[in-house]
């Protein structure tokens, strides 16, 4: 008999066929959904954890490193300085490290950015006195509204006394 | 006549296992370093302190004056989700602390924390006493 007989019944459409692309298409679609939601968590979360890193690394560079070089609030300007730290000791930090940072972050800012390994977000600090929460210094720009934020607060000595210092990381 | 299912039982087995290992991958990421990450911040929170009270010599003040005040009014500004306790115990004996303080607005109920221990020199005259503070830092639940 020859298989292109006129009477065989014709498979591409069947009923089995549908059903099959059917549930296969659900399936599909929920994979593609559900992935979807997943790697946008995922972007989300690493991003958030990149920036919470960086506003750690920022306070600890600030907190327990006096820069590279060590008397680089000497200098006239950014060259030949490879890192920026404002500790006389550790959580201690030199007045006059912290006024030529707010000097240099008005005038270089990228540059002082970038010395902090942050130069893909934006960048705060403030130093408040920790009984009256009075603002003794601040430099940097402030977060624009609306966009994530990460916020790390340290301690230290500053000037004899007893310091806050809020360092906020956000994205551009 | 046999039926050509696109879809077979395997497919929507190996579809469960990707939702799955989706599932365990994304709670693994998610969840478990950010406890590492509030760890860390923690114990930066408990160094910090205790490295401050040192410089401030309010370690060295309560062991003379015998009263944790001092550290009570300097930790007192700090924001109220930080907890903190603080023991000071005599180099020679660990079983009994020589005074303790707590945040007024705190109780010891976490299930995450930081300890860290610091020892300091008490100086009277000539005699120096050895002591070591004890600070462990949580967040309020």
């Amino acid at each position: 008999m020859s298989p292109f007989n006129k009477n065989n019944k014709g498979q591409l459409f069947s009923t089995d066929l549908l059903f099959g692309s059917t549930v296969f298409l659900f399936i599909l679609s929920l994979v593609i959904l559900t992935s979807n939601q997943f790697f946008d968590q995922w972007f989300l979360w690493k991003q958030d954890r990149l920036r919470n890193e960086t506003a750690q690394n920022i306070s600890n560079a600030l907190l327990y490193n006096t820069g590279q070089p060590a008397d680089w609030e000497n200098q006239t300007d950014l060259n030949g300085i490879t890192s920026i730290g404002l500790a006389k000791n550790r959580n201690e930090l030199a007045t006059k490290k912290v006024q030529k940072i707010g000097e240099l972050s008005s005038e270089h800012y990228d540059a002082v950015k970038d010395l902090l390994a942050a130069s893909q977000y934006e960048i705060h600090v403030t130093i408040r006195e920790l009984q009256s929460g009075n603002a003794i210094a601040s430099f940097g720009q402030e977060p624009a509204y609306g966009k994530p934020v990460s916020a790390v607060t340290r301690i230290a000595r500053y000037n004899e006394q007893t310091a806050l210092i809020q360092v906020k990381v956000s994205e551009k | 006549m046999t039926g050509g299912f696109v879809v077979s039982l395997d497919a929507l087995v190996a579809a469960t296992l990707l939702f799955s290992i989706l599932l365990v991958s994304f709670f693994y990421f998610t969840h478990i370093p950010a406890q590492a990450q509030n760890t860390a911040i923690l114990k930066k929170t408990a160094s910090d302190l205790l490295t401050v009270l040192e410089k401030n010599g309010e370690l060295e003040r309560a062991v003379q004056q015998d009263s944790a005040s001092g550290i009570e009014n300097f930790w007192a500004p700090l924001s109220s989700a930080v907890c903190v306790k603080i023991m000071v115990f005599s180099q020679n004996d660990f079983s009994q602390p020589v005074l303790s303080a707590t945040r007024s607005t705190c109780t010891e109920n976490f299930s995450n924390s930081a300890t860290l221990n610091r020892s300091f020199v008490v100086q009277n005259g000539f005699n120096a006493r050895f002591f070591v503070a004890r600070i462990t830092a949580w967040q309020k639940g």
